[in-house]
C-alpha cells in the first residue's frame, strides 16, 4: 500500500511546483525549434566522409565488383581497398567462402551491394557508399539509384535525430533529485523512514512517479515532434525506447542522488551521469562503421531512432530494451543499496564499501550479494569496454589482439574489483564468492548476447563456466593473499579463451 | 511499554550508545537527559528502526526492533529533534500524505489540528509556518496513526517559551491517554515537569536511572548553604575561614552536619567581626542532578 500512496503523493508534488513545470515545458518549446534548424544546417555538410577520417592505412578489404561504372574508379582510391573484377557467380563463392568482404554488383543504372554476416561487410559496404557519394559530387547529374545521403552528412543527421530526441531527458528526470537528495538533505526522509513502509518502496515510489510523469511528457513529445521535422515509421516503437531511456536516466540520478551529500552536489553528478550515459549510447552508434563494434552498435538507441527519422522499417530493437533495462536495474540495486545505509539516513556520504553493507542489508546474505555484485559487475563492464574499445580504435588501429585484451582485463577487473570488496576469508569461501560472482556476470552476459548473436543457448554454457571458473580463481587468490597473481592467471585463461573462439569463429 | 536491554551502537570506533538497559512502563513517561554527543539520538533512532543496533536487544509493545521493524514501525509515533517537513505542501495536506501512508484514515486529522493549535492554518503551506509551529505540525504528524508509544527528540529545541509550554502540556495530555513515552531533552526544566522516571546518559551510557525524587535525595546528600555577610571585602577571608568558596556575593558552605557547619560560620563571623545578613539552604534541581551524575560517571 505504501508503494501505491508514496508514488500517488510524489506525482503531487511534482505537479505542484508550477515554475518547475513552466521550465519543463519552456525547455522543450526549445528543444522542439532547434530541430528544424539543426537539421537544415547539417544538410549544408557536405565536405569530407567518415571512412576518410578513420585510421585505417592497409588494404583490409577485399570487395568482388560485377560490371563497370566510372564510379568503380573512386572505389579503387580507396586506401583501405582492394577491388577484385568477376562475375556474379564466382563473386558470390568468394563471399560464402569468406575470401571477399562484400560484392559489388554494377550497372549504368543500378547498384547493389551484398555483404551482410560478413566480418567487415559493414567496412565495404561504407566503402562502396562513399566510393558512389564522392562520384556524385563530381558529376552533378545524378544518374545511379543508390541514396545520396552518405558520409559526414548521414553521420551528423543520425546522429542529431536521436540527440534531439533525447534531449529532454536531463529535464524530465530532475524531480528524482529532489525526491531523494532534498529529501535526504533536509531529514524529512528520516520520518519516511520511520513508518511502516519499506526502504525497497520509499524509493521505488520516487522513481516510479518521476517515470510517470516523464511518461507523460513523452506522449506529449511524440505528439509534437512530427511538426517540427520529424516522423517516425514505428512512433510507438520510438515512444518505447524513449521512456525506458528515461527511465535508466531517472534510475541514475537516483543513485547518484543517494550518494551524494546535498541536492546541489546531486544536481551536479546527475548532470555528468546523463551526459555519460546519453554519450555511451551515442558512442556505440558511431561504431556502427567498424565491423568488430556492428553488434554493439544494435544496442543504441541512436541507431533505432536515427533509422526510424530516416524512414526505414526496422524491427523493434528488443536487444537494446534488454540492455536498457539491465542497467536500470543495476542502477536500481545499487542505489537502493546506498539508500539503505545508515550512512544515508545521516547525511554522511557513502562509501563503497557500504554500498556493500547496504545490499547486504537488502539481500540478507553474502552469497545473495556476490550474486548481485557478479550482475553488477557486467553492467558496469558494458560501457567500459564501449569505452576501451573505442579508444583503442581510434588511438592505435583495429588491433584484434589489443581489442581482446582490453575486454578481458575490463571483465576480469571488475569481477575481481567486486570480490575484493566482498573479501572472503577463507579458501572455501574465496571460491564460492568467486564462483558466484563469475556465474551472474555470465549468466547476465548470456542473456544479453545470445539473442544477438543468435547463439543456440546451450552453447553460451562454456562462457559462463568460464566465467565461474575465473572468478573462482581469483576469489581462492584473493582468501590465500595473492589476489594480483589470481587475477593474472584469469585473465590469461580468459584471454586463450577468447583468442581460440576468435580462431574458431574465422 | 519499552525495554532495551545492553543496548549497543558503535559507529566504527566510536560507540555512541553503551550496553543501555532501561524500562518505560505503559502509560509512563520517561525522560532521557544528557549533554550534547551523549547518544540521546541514536538511543531514539534505534528504537525507531532507523538504526541496527550493533548488540543488544531492544522490545517495543512486545515487538524486537530488528527482528520485527516494520511492526514496531507501526506502534511508534516518532518526533525527530527538528522538524521534518514539506515545505510545499499545507499543514492538512501533510497529516493526509502521513495518514495515508499509515492506513489510518483521516478522521482524526481536524482533530489532531485542534490538538497542536493549527486548525486556522491547515490550509497554509508548511514553508510559510514559524519554527514553531512547524514543531506542532510536526508532533501530529508523529500522533496521526494514534499510537501507543510515542518517542520525542528534544521536542522543545529551539522554541519559544510559550511553544514549549504549549509541547510540553500536549505531551502531559497524551501521558493521560495512556501513551507511552520517551523524551530526550537536555532542558532540565522540561525533565523536571514532564518525568514520571529519569534517565541520565553520558558518553553513551546510562549513567543513573530513577524518579526523580529520587535522584535529587541523593543529590541532596551534598548540599550547601548559602552564606551573606554584609561586609563585601570580607568575603574572601570569610570563605577561608569556613572552607567556603565565593559565589558572587555570597559564600557556598558544604554541609557535612548542619549543626557543625553553623559553628564554622559563627566562629568565622566572631574571628572577622562580620555581620551575617542571611543564611539558607541550597535545594538540588535536576541540573545538580545532572552534573552530578555527568561528572561523577556511572550512578545508577
Amino acid at each position: 500500500m505504501g508503494l501505491g500512496v508514496m508514488t500517488r503523493w510524489g506525482l503531487r508534488g511534482i505537479f505542484s511546483d508550477r515554475r518547475f513545470l513552466l521550465s519543463v515545458i519552456a525547455g522543450m518549446l526549445i528543444s522542439l525549434l532547434t530541430i528544424p534548424l539543426l537539421m537544415e544546417a547539417v544538410s549544408h555538410f557536405k565536405e569530407g566522409t567518415l571512412l576518410s577520417a578513420l585510421p585505417l592505412s592497409q588494404k583490409m578489404v577485399k570487395i568482388a565488383v560485377v560490371g563497370n561504372h566510372p564510379l568503380l574508379s573512386e572505389l579503387e582510391k580507396n586506401s583501405v581497398v582492394e577491388v577484385v573484377g568477376t562475375d556474379e557467380a564466382t563473386g558470390m563463392k568468394l563471399l560464402e567462402e569468406g575470401k571477399v568482404h562484400g560484392v559489388f554488383i554494377i550497372n549504368s543504372t543500378n547498384g547493389s551491394f551484398i555483404g551482410r554476416g560478413i566480418p567487415l561487410s559493414n567496412l565495404a559496404e561504407s566503402a562502396v557508399k562513399e566510393a558512389v557519394d564522392s562520384y556524385f559530387r563530381k558529376n552533378e547529374k545524378p544518374l545511379f539509384n543508390l541514396k545520396q545521403d552518405l558520409g559526414l552528412e548521414e553521420l551528423l543527421r543520425s546522429l542529431l535525430a536521436p540527440f534531439l530526441m533525447l534531449t529532454p531527458l536531463f529535464i524530465w528526470s530532475l524531480p528524482i533529485i529532489q525526491g531523494v537528495a532534498y529529501e535526504r538533505e533536509n531529514k524529512v526522509v528520516e520520518v519516511l523512514l520511520a513508518t511502516p513502509s519499506r526502504r525497497f518502496e520509499v524509493l521505488a515510489s520516487k522513481i516510479i512517479s518521476n517515470f510517470l510523469f516523464a511518461a507523460l511528457l513523452g506522449v506529449l513529445w511524440m505528439v509534437l515532434v512530427p511538426f517540427f521535422g520529424f516522423h517516425f515509421s514505428n512512433p510507438i516503437g520510438v515512444y518505447i525506447i524513449l521512456i525506458s531511456m528515461a527511465l535508466l536516466v531517472i534510475t541514475m540520478n537516483a543513485l547518484v542522488s543517494s550518494l551524494a551529500s546535498n541536492a546541489n552536489e546531486a544536481t551536479l553528478a546527475s548532470s555528468i551521469s546523463s551526459t555519460i550515459i546519453i554519450t555511451l549510447f551515442f558512442s556505440i552508434a558511431i561504431l556502427k562503421v567498424f565491423p568488430a563494434t556492428e553488434i554493439a552498435a544494435k544496442l543504441s538507441p541512436a541507431t533505432y531512432i536515427a533509422e526510424q527519422v530516416a524512414g526505414k522499417p526496422s524491427p523493434f530493437p528488443f536487444n537494446l530494451m534488454i540492455v536498457i533495462y539491465i542497467i536500470t536495474a543495476t542502477a536500481f540495486i545499487l542505489a537502493l543499496s546506498a539508500f539503505s545505509t545508515e550512512a544515508f539516513a545521516f547525511a554522511i556520504k557513502p562509501g563503497l564499501t557500504q554500498l556493500y553493507e547496504g545490499m547486504l542489508e537488502i539481500l540478507r546474505s553474502r552469497k545473495r550479494a556476490a550474486f548481485a555484485m557478479g550482475f553488477v559487475a557486467f553492467s558496469i563492464t558494458m560501457p567500459l569496454e564501449v569505452i576501451a574499445i573505442g579508444l583503442i580504435f581510434f588511438l592505435i588501429g583495429p588491433v584484434v589482439g589489443l581489442l581482446l585484451l582490453s575486454v578481458t582485463l575490463v571483465e576480469e577487473g571488475l569481477k575481481g574489483f567486486a570480490l575484493r570488496i566482498l573479501k572472503p576469508a577463507e579458501l572455501r569461501e574465496g571460491a564460492l564468492l568467486g564462483a558466484l560472482v563469475g556465474f551472474a556476470f555470465g549468466v547476465s552476459e548470456s542473456l544479453l548476447l545470445a539473442p544477438i548473436i543468435e547463439f543456440a543457448v546451450l552453447i553460451r554454457v562454456a562462457p559462463i563456466l568460464l566465467h565461474t571458473l575465473c572468478s573462482c580463481v581469483v576469489g581462492i587468490g584473493y582468501a590465500k593473499k595473492h589476489f594480483l597473481l589470481s587475477l593474472l592467471l584469469a585473465v590469461s585463461i580468459h584471454l586463450t579463451y577468447n583468442l581460440y573462439l576468435l580462431h574458431f569463429w574465422w | 511499554m519499552i525495554e532495551t536491554f545492553k543496548l549497543t551502537k558503535k559507529f566504527g570506533e566510536l560507540t555512541a550508545v553503551d550496553e543501555a538497559t532501561l524500562t518505560v512502563k505503559e502509560g509512563e513517561i520517561l525522560v532521557v537527559v544528557g549533554p550534547n554527543g551523549a547518544g540521546k539520538s541514536t538511543l531514539v533512532k534505534m528504537l525507531c528502526t532507523i538504526l541496527k543496533p550493533t548488540s543488544g536487544s531492544a522490545r517495543i509493545m512486545g515487538f524486537d526492533i530488528v527482528e520485527e521493524s516494520q511492526k514496531v514501525r507501526s506502534l511508534v509515533g516518532y518526533l525527530p529533534e527538528e522538524p521534518r517537513v514539506y515545505d510545499y505542501m499545507s499543514g492538512e495536506e501533510f497529516l493526509c500524505f502521513f495518514s495515508d501512508i499509515y492506513g489510518s484514515g483521516r478522521e482524526r486529522i481536524p482533530e489532531l489540528l485542534e490538538f497542536v493549535g493549527l486548525k486556522e492554518h491547515a490550509k497554509r503551506k508548511i514553508g510559510e509556518y514559524s519554527k514553531g509551529m512547524k514543531h506542532r505540525i510536526s508532533l501530529a504528524r508523529a500522533l496521526i496513526h494514534n499510537p501507543p508509544v510515542l518517542i520525542l527528540d528534544e521536542p522543545t529545541m529551539g522554541l519559544d517559551p510559550a511553544s514549549s509550554r504549549d509541547v510540553r502540556e500536549r505531551i502531559k495530555e497524551m501521558k493521560k491517554e495512556g501513551k507511552t513515552i520517551l523524551v530526550c531533552t537536555h532542558y532540565m526544566d522540561e525533565a523536571d515537569f514532564l518525568s514520571d522516571k529519569l534517565a541520565v546518559i553520558n558518553n553513551g551510557r546510562i549513567a543513573a536511572v530513577a524518579k526523580p525524587e529520587e535522584l535529587k535525595a541523593k543529590v541532596a546528600k551534598q548540599r550547601y548553604l548559602s552564606v551573606v555577610i554584609k561586609e563585601d571585602s570580607l568575603i574572601k577571608k570569610f570563605a577561608d575561614e569556613v572552607g567556603g568558596k565565593v559565589d558572587g556575593r555570597a559564600v557556598l558552605v558544604r554541609i557535612k552536619s548542619l549543626n557543625g557547619s553553623m559553628k564554622r560560620i559563627n566562629a568565622a563571623a566572631s574571628k572577622l567581626q562580620a555581620t551575617i545578613l542571611s543564611v539558607k539552604t541550597i535545594e538540588p534541581s535536576l541540573e545538580d542532578v545532572f552534573v552530578a551524575v555527568t561528572r561523577g560517571g556511572r550512578w545508577v
